[in-house]
């Protein structure tokens, strides 16, 4: 069974969507990335990924998020991608809230986590909407 | 799940978004499909790096979509130790496009080696070789090649014939064995394609005749007798 990716669109006027938002941030190599991850996450099951599987629950302040792990390793500068959010793991179903680039412990944005928690809040006592990941 | 037109736009962006997705679709993919193709195997790392020549730590590397820095090489020894063939080849986008819609099914973990699909090809062809023996035998039996009194009698041997190659082999190639045989008893008279079951019309045609040949002339014994005198008189006519 293979997984499905959801954008969440907050509930102002308009409506944000902010994984969009970060993504056009983003150089081309960093888009690439995220968009081939979340492909191959959408075709295959998390068992196919053994060891691998990309998706993790966070810790510490973020704790109650679950972070897609994306690695650009291929040449350098490394770079360490992390694509948050809410992940339904019976319905393999994973909201996307954000995301940020970490570098030790720095993450860009600094205030990626606690955004997320609030979104999360937010979706979870019925406000913004969810639609398919474009 | 992306739509076929948003990856378009998304490809639309520009030549460098193309490269990269390009890369990480490649990179990830393989990665994914050494890692699954181990598993389905049961083989742990250092099983593979024996059976390819490499070292456990390549193959980790390897099996990592994060790391994406395999040479042609390193696959073609890891392809080496799974005994299967790697192809890459350039293509248009619309084909990677539709590539990358069909993830699930163009990545697949279950890839047979070659000795597997050897062994199954052996097999196809002694099944094919035994039953061309059988229409072999049955043709012989069945049609009178060369029988000077062909005719009513031994057509409904000849249609049974014909049904039978149908029905044991529908394979063409069988057919292509059968039609000159038949062709050849029945005097290459105007044909008609022959349907099997299995495959419909065959693009082998065998002739089927309804009477004999008007040019064959039947002689019954005595007239034969009769006409072999005459002839030998004639020669030593001529002879004398």
């Amino acid at each position: 069974m293979s997984s499905v990716f959801q954008d969440y669109f907050t509930d102002d006027a308009p409506p944000r969507n902010l994984i969009r938002e970060w993504y056009l941030l983003q150089d081309d190599r960093v888009r690439a990335a995220f968009d081939a991850r979340i492909g191959f996450i959408e075709s295959f099951s998390p068992l196919d990924w053994g060891r691998l599987n990309p998706i993790k629950p966070m810790e510490r302040e973020c704790a109650g998020l679950w972070e897609v792990l994306l690695d650009l390793k291929d040449h350098r500068p490394y770079r360490h991608i992390r694509p948050i959010g809410i992940w339904y793991s019976d319905e393999r179903l994973f909201i996307l809230l954000g995301a940020f680039e970490k570098s030790g412990r720095i993450r860009t944005p600094g205030n990626a986590c606690s955004e997320a928690i609030k979104y999360k809040s937010q979706y979870e006592s019925g406000r913004g909407t969810i639609n398919d990941h474009a | 799940m992306i739509t076929p037109n948003e990856f378009w736009e998304k490809l639309s962006t520009g030549r460098d978004y193309r490269k990269e997705i390009v890369a990480a679709m490649l990179k990830q993919g393989t990665a994914l499909q050494i890692q699954g193709m181990m598993k389905q195997k049961g083989w742990t790392q250092a099983q593979l790096a024996q059976q390819a020549g490499l070292t456990q730590g390549v193959i980790s590397r390897a099996s990592n979509p994060a790391y994406g820095n395999l040479t042609f090489n390193t696959v073609i020894d890891i392809a080496a130790g799974f005994d299967v063939a790697f192809i890459g080849k350039f293509v248009p986008f619309s084909e990677f496009a539709r590539w990358a819609r069909n993830l699930r099914d163009e990545i697949t973990f279950s890839v047979s080696d070659f000795e597997t699909e050897n062994s199954e090809e052996q097999e196809q062809a002694a099944r094919s070789q035994a039953s061309t023996e059988e229409i072999r035998r049955l043709l012989s039996t069945a049609v009178p090649v060369g029988h000077p009194s062909m005719g009513i009698g031994i057509l409904s041997s000849l249609v049974a014939a014909r049904e039978r190659v149908a029905t044991i082999s529908p394979e063409p190639a069988a057919l292509q064995l059968a039609a000159p045989r038949l062709n050849e008893a029945s005097g290459d008279r105007p044909t008609r394609p022959i349907s099997t079951p299995a495959t419909g019309t065959a693009t082998t045609e065998i002739s089927v005749h309804k009477r004999p040949p008007r040019s064959a002339k039947v002689f019954s014994p005595r007239t034969f007798r009769r006409h072999r005198l005459a002839m030998r008189g004639k020669r030593y006519a001529r002879t004398a």
